[in-house]
């Protein structure tokens, strides 16, 4: 009885902060419509801020809890709302449920590193008796009755901080407000409410309450680590599914009923009442929360009927884009069915026979991922649901060809593809209860039965063979094949690394085709128009309940395949607890597909490919691994922007580029015809300004080819001496312009001095015989960058004046094509070491690729001609740094610890994703303004073009003012 | 009234809501090639009752007849297949989905072979005889120029258009319309009133109205049925029923008032 008592007081102080959480969730969810996951990690960081604080940093106990409950937490609410929610209010439930679940998987992350807090938060938090003047140690005892001080603090918090929120909720102007904020902003400022600062106040108070939970689950947990902290999400949510979502006292008794069901599971009540095993126990009380999760879900009539809050006037927002495909029209169509074939069979043959081991299996991992991934674009581009869910359908078809070779003996590939089945027929058994549910729900019910498979099935050692897992030797083929006698395969060819990519390939391939076959395909079509209306669907016949069942079962399907083929990989089925496969990494997978891009079958390559890619590069570098979870977890935040995803997104403003681009063209020639745009600067400057490093850049390859040694630095002095005048020329130029131009010409003449001084240095260095030290060289290429860097952000309008026709243009498509040759040559030369960064550059590495975009938005929205000489210039000048970076590295001049060369690595490369979009434009605007000059001039309507740049390009007061006005007439 | 069994046939519907009576034994029939209105002032149960005949919702009593067969617990995309075609009250587009798309989605739910192994095969690509069916439901809509514009770009009248020839590409035998010239001007109700007459006249679809507009419904529905609170009180010709007292009480005369 004692122990019944003793359990049930834990379970109430367990419940009162599950309570709690969930409280703030419902906050959240209330007031600005977010689910917001990342509830656990702003608690989190709170109790890792009060930990460091006080056992690290020796501060008061009172002191570090002010400043984790009340200053950093509320301020990190506010940042959240300020940064990334407030721009999603009206944005659909997927959008903001996949930021959410980023910052879920970033924020604690970011905390660990070792640079802010670092790893050292383990074990014994202290709890706060000590204010009271209690003792840390305190246990309240009643006889057999025993209670310790941190639950009793826990319980009256919480109680405290519920009541407080629902007296604020029910009583206050302000709760009100938050209450009709998340109806709809609009109308709520249509009468009079500042819409914006009401969702900053309830994310500061929800982000408060997180933080208290934060602090007071520490001492109970007994640790503050992220992986505990994440999980504790999953029973709040429980609790607030209790709570509909809004009750607070039905949150509250829900909260106190789960935490006492928990530790009451436990108590020997089963094993001794019923006769149930203490396995069987055990296991229960593990997968608890996802087991009534699940019921709540599937039983609870209130929340499966309930509607998401759909904003009355959500009519004013834009339509999605639709794929940037069907913006394309017959040239760029043209281009793109020769280009594909080209780089498909150039990717093939590269990978096969001229790269290394280490890279043909890295491409092979990058490629299964990329199946994997292909179930979520099934499921999310295809579907417009979210499955965290796919890790369990993996793991199925992984451990049902595992079972089906140990028993019955049978060939691995008929295994894989009866595995799918296995899993399809899973998908659809799960897909039957959940039909039901839609959104969200739909998405928390495939986090339950992720967990609950994780937790309960794949554990059973009859089912899984776990620790050690089943072996997956790749598949044997019938004999040694003789091609015409040319060569012979041989039997075992699809276990070498070569063949097993070939097989991987295939297999690949078989997918993808399924993927987009499916996609333009009947069910395709009927999936878009159930997401678009399921009403209007049905009225036309569509029994979505089916389209929902097979939906489930093609993405389980190409999970289990890809989940099998990981299995081949590392020649094991998948570790069910590993970090690749844990069922909260499913998570983590639909934010990476996500953000690279749900809808197409390239942004699953992308995600795919960059997934391994950037985990090796974090490696290679010996840096933290979390930064990958950081980097592509705050990248679900560019989700928000471009629901479509990046890959989809820069490909169609690609094309769309091209419209404003011939707009703008037309209107600078006739502004510069009548000298109304100055027309000293130009774009070949900025060619040849980079020119030395291409030049160099060849130069170094071919002594390498010759000698394999350090090359001479002379040529790098006569490239200077030839691009000087370049430099030179516009800065004499530029002193009789005015504002914009007389600040460029001050830098052009203090960057040019450099550049001279520089280059005589080198000189006398090499003629002394003494070899200069390498970081003047760098220093000199920093220079010359920022040079680069400041010409364009600073000038752009005068860049505008180029209509990139003239040298620039092709001395730019010169620079391209050499950096492209060097590139192919270094690659011949130092296999492994130099095409680690262009590889990397070249197969997409979407945080750079976000960054640099954005960075790109921020600083012009100009044509395409610029863009294409920035890239140029700048790729050019980051990929010479990065080449030197990593020659050096090779020699064993530098560390690669050292911060600044991992600054620069990291810049290198993303520069060098710029300096390949730039290649790629040179390369389509020769193309399209052949087609361009085809066309009849008429079809253009400029008018409207210029319309939209000169609204979305201020223009200074002064001369330009009258410019646009004339420029108009035209 | 037509002697032979009606098309469509809707006996003794109840449909009640925590205690309200929204319909109270409503009959209603619709013969083959008919266009036959519902009227009724705002709140008269229309909406319930167009909603229990497409599945929508669930009568609590009463069935609903089709050619004859008892469709009373068909789900609503059963129904459609049978041959019910519909437009909404506020209107239900494919968002993202070109006009063009929208009728050939349609067409291919008709010809019920989207069977799954057909798209693996490649077999789901668009026939000939397909885009021909929606070439001419383009031209008998005049929808020909919007055709490939994606469905958000288009002003409301179009998009009723739209939504009318995506039930006519599933070639309903009925076509039940919700309040179709709500929010149109007089010029886009008149193109679509003379729509739905050649519909009725060369394909033979017959129609039933719900309708708020009486002028329109007079110009196009060869027999009138009016709700008032939930009660049928008034049916038979349109301008016999239009005549009738109670129904001017009950509602047209309000209008007559009121103008």
């Amino acid at each position: 009885m004692a122990n019944f008592l003793n359990l049930s007081a834990q379970g109430v102080a367990q419940g009162a902060i599950y309570a709690l959480i969930a409280m703030g969730l419902v906050l959240t969810y209330k007031t600005s419509g977010v689910f917001n996951l990342a509830f656990s990690a702003q608690a989190f960081i709170a109790g890792a801020v009060f930990y460091w604080l006080n056992v690290d940093e020796g501060a008061p106990l009172l002191l570090a809890f002010i400043i984790a409950v009340f200053v950093v937490s509320p301020l990190l609410g506010l940042l959240l709302d300020r940064a990334i929610f407030r721009y999603m209010r009206t944005a659909p439930w997927s959008v903001k449920l996949v930021s959410a679940l980023g910052l879920m998987l970033g924020l604690p992350q970011i905390i660990l590193l070792p640079a802010v807090l670092g790893p050292e938060l383990q074990s014994n938090p202290p709890n706060l008796a000590s204010i009271v003047g209690i003792s840390q140690d305190y246990v309240f005892k009643a006889g057999d009755f025993a209670i310790g001080i941190e639950r009793i603090i826990a319980v009256v918090v919480s109680l405290l901080a519920v009541i407080g929120l629902g007296i604020l909720f029910r009583y206050s102007s302000i709760g009100l407000q938050m209450r009709a904020v998340v109806e709809s902003p609009r109308m709520v400022e249509l009468a009079g409410v500042d819409a914006d600062r009401v969702s900053a106040y309830s994310w500061m108070l929800s982000s408060f309450m997180a933080g208290l939970a934060g602090v007071l689950l520490a001492p109970i947990i007994t640790s503050v680590n992220p992986a505990t902290y994440i999980l504790i999400i999953v029973p709040a949510v429980v609790v607030a599914c209790f709570g509909r979502l809004s009750s607070i006292p039905l949150t509250l008794a829900g909260g106190i009923a789960f935490g006492l069901l928990e530790k009451l599971i436990g108590s020997d009540l089963l094993t001794n009442g019923f006769g149930m095993s203490s396995d069987l126990v055990s296991k229960l009380q593990v997968s608890l929360p996802f087991i009534v999760l699940l019921l709540l879900l599937l039983f609870l009539p209130g929340l499966r009927t309930r509607r998401e809050a759909q904003d009355p006037l959500s009519g004013v927002d834009p339509p999605p884009p639709s794929l940037a495909a069907s913006y394309k029209d017959a040239s760029t169509q043209r281009l793109t069915k020769i280009i594909f074939p080209i780089f498909v069979g150039t990717f093939v043959v590269v990978s096969l026979f001229w790269l290394s081991g280490i890279w043909v299996n890295r491409l092979t991992a990058g490629l299964v991922w990329t199946i994997i991934f292909l179930s979520i674009t099934v499921f999310t581009g295809l579907g417009g649901q979210i499955s965290l869910g796919q890790t369990a359908f993996a793991l199925t078809g992984a451990f049902a060809v595992g079972q089906l070779i140990d028993h019955l003996g049978m060939p691995i590939l008929l295994a894989m593809v009866i595995g799918a089945l296995i899993a399809a027929a899973l998908g659809a058994l799960v897909a039957l209860p959940a039909l039901r549910l839609d959104g969200l729900y739909l998405t928390l019910a495939t986090l339950g039965f992720a967990l609950m498979m994780g937790t309960l099935i794949f554990q059973d050692p009859t089912i899984s063979k776990q620790p050690t897992g089943f072996v997956l030797n790749r598949p044997l083929l019938w004999g040694n094949i003789d091609v015409f006698g040319w060569f012979t395969i041989h039997r075992d060819f699809f276990r070498t690394d070569d063949g097993f990519f070939v097989l991987t390939l295939g297999v690949f391939a078989i997918v993808a085709v399924g993927v987009i076959l499916v996609r333009t395909g009947t069910t395709g079509r009927s999936l878009l128009a159930v997401r678009g209306s399921a009403t209007a669907a049905a009225s036309i016949g569509i029994n979505s309940a089916r389209l929902r069942v097979v939906l489930f079962a093609i993405a389980a399907a190409i999970a289990a395949t890809g989940g099998t083929m990981y299995g081949m990989l590392i020649q094991n089925t998948p570790d069910p607890n590993g970090t690749e496969f844990q069922a909260i990494v499913g998570a983590f997978w639909v934010v990476l597909v996500v953000t690279v891009g749900a809808r197409t079958v390239d942004g699953a390559a992308n995600a795919g490919l960059s997934f391994v890619l950037t985990a090796w590069l974090i490696e290679s570098q010996r840096l933290p691994a979390s930064l990958q979870i950081i980097g592509f977890g705050f990248g679900a935040i560019a989700y928000a922007k471009h629901p479509e995803g990046v890959v989809e997104w820069q490909t169609r403003r690609g094309i769309q580029d091209r419209a404003r681009n011939a707009a703008e063209k037309a209107r600078v020639a006739g502004l510069k015809a009548r000298g109304l745009i100055p027309a000293h600067f130009n774009t070949r400057d900025i060619g040849l300004s980079a020119a030395p490093f291409g030049l160099y850049a060849l130069y170094w390859l071919a002594d390498g080819i010759y000698n394999a040694q350090v090359p001479s630095l002379k040529v790098l002095g006569v490239a200077f001496l030839i691009c000087l005048p370049f430099g030179l020329g516009p800065a004499l130029k530029a002193i009789r312009g005015d504002g914009e131009s007389r600040r460029l010409s001050l830098i052009l003449l203090v960057i040019s001095p450099i550049s001279i001084y520089v280059i005589f240095w080198l000189f006398t260095a090499i003629a002394k015989g003494n070899p200069p030290n390498v970081k003047w060289f760098e220093a000199a290429c920093a220079a010359s960058a920022a040079y680069g860097v400041y010409w364009f952000t600073r000038n752009f309008r005068d860049m505008r004046a180029e209509t990139g026709r003239g040298l620039g243009a092709v001395g730019g498509f010169l620079l391209a094509l050499a950096s492209v040759v060097s590139a192919t040559a270094g690659f011949f030369l130092v296999k492994d070491n130099l095409f680690v960064g262009l590889a990397l550059g070249l197969i997409a590495c979407p945080i750079f690729f976000v960054l640099c975009r954005e960075i790109d938005l921020m600083t012009t929205a100009v044509t395409r001609q610029d863009r294409i000489n920035r890239y140029t210039g700048f790729g050019l000048t980051f990929m010479v740094l990065f080449m030197i970076y990593l020659r050096k590295l090779q020699f064993g001049d530098i560390q690669p610890e050292v911060l600044g060369t991992r600054i620069l690595v990291f810049a290198a490369i993303g520069a060098y994703m710029q300096f390949l979009i730039g290649a790629q434009s040179v390369l389509n605007d020769y193309w399209l303004s052949s087609v361009e000059e085809a066309r009849d001039p008429a079809e253009e309507r400029p008018g409207e073009a210029f319309a939209s740049l000169d609204a979305s390009q201020p223009v200074p007061a002064g001369a330009m003012g009258s410019v646009e006005l004339a420029g108009e007439g035209t | 009234m037509n002697q032979q069994s009606p098309l469509l046939d809707a006996n003794e519907i109840t449909k009640r809501f925590s205690g309200i009576t929204a319909l109270d034994s409503v009959n209603l029939d619709v013969a083959e090639h008919e266009i036959v209105g519902l009227i009724g002032p705002n709140g008269a149960g229309k909406t319930t009752f167009f909603n229990c005949l497409l599945g929508m919702l669930r009568p609590d009593d009463g069935e609903v007849l089709f050619n004859g067969q008892d469709i009373t617990k068909l789900p609503v995309y059963k129904r459609a297949r049978l041959g019910f075609g519909r437009t909404f009250q506020r209107i239900e587009l494919f968002s993202g989905l070109t006009v063009r798309e929208h009728l050939l989605i349609a067409e291919r739910v008709r010809r019920g072979d989207g069977r799954l192994w057909k798209d693996f095969l490649n077999l789901a690509k668009t026939r000939p005889e397909e885009s021909a069916a929606a070439e001419a439901t383009l031209e008998l809509l005049e929808l020909t120029d919007v055709a490939d514009a994606p469905v958000e770009s288009l002003s409301l009248g179009k998009g009723r258009l739209v939504e009318l020839g995506r039930a006519l590409m599933t070639e309903p035998k009925l076509l039940l319309l919700d309040e179709p010239s709500s929010g149109l001007d007089q010029v886009e109700t008149r193109a679509l009133t003379d729509v739905l007459r050649v519909v009725n006249r060369q394909r033979g679809t017959a129609i039933l109205l719900v309708e708020h507009d009486v002028e329109m419904v007079q110009s196009v529905a060869q027999r009138l049925y009016v709700l008032d609170f939930g009660v049928l009180i008034a049916s038979g010709l349109t301008d016999e029923v239009l005549a009738d007292k109670a129904v001017r009480a009950a509602y047209i005369g309000d209008i007559a008032v009121s103008s």
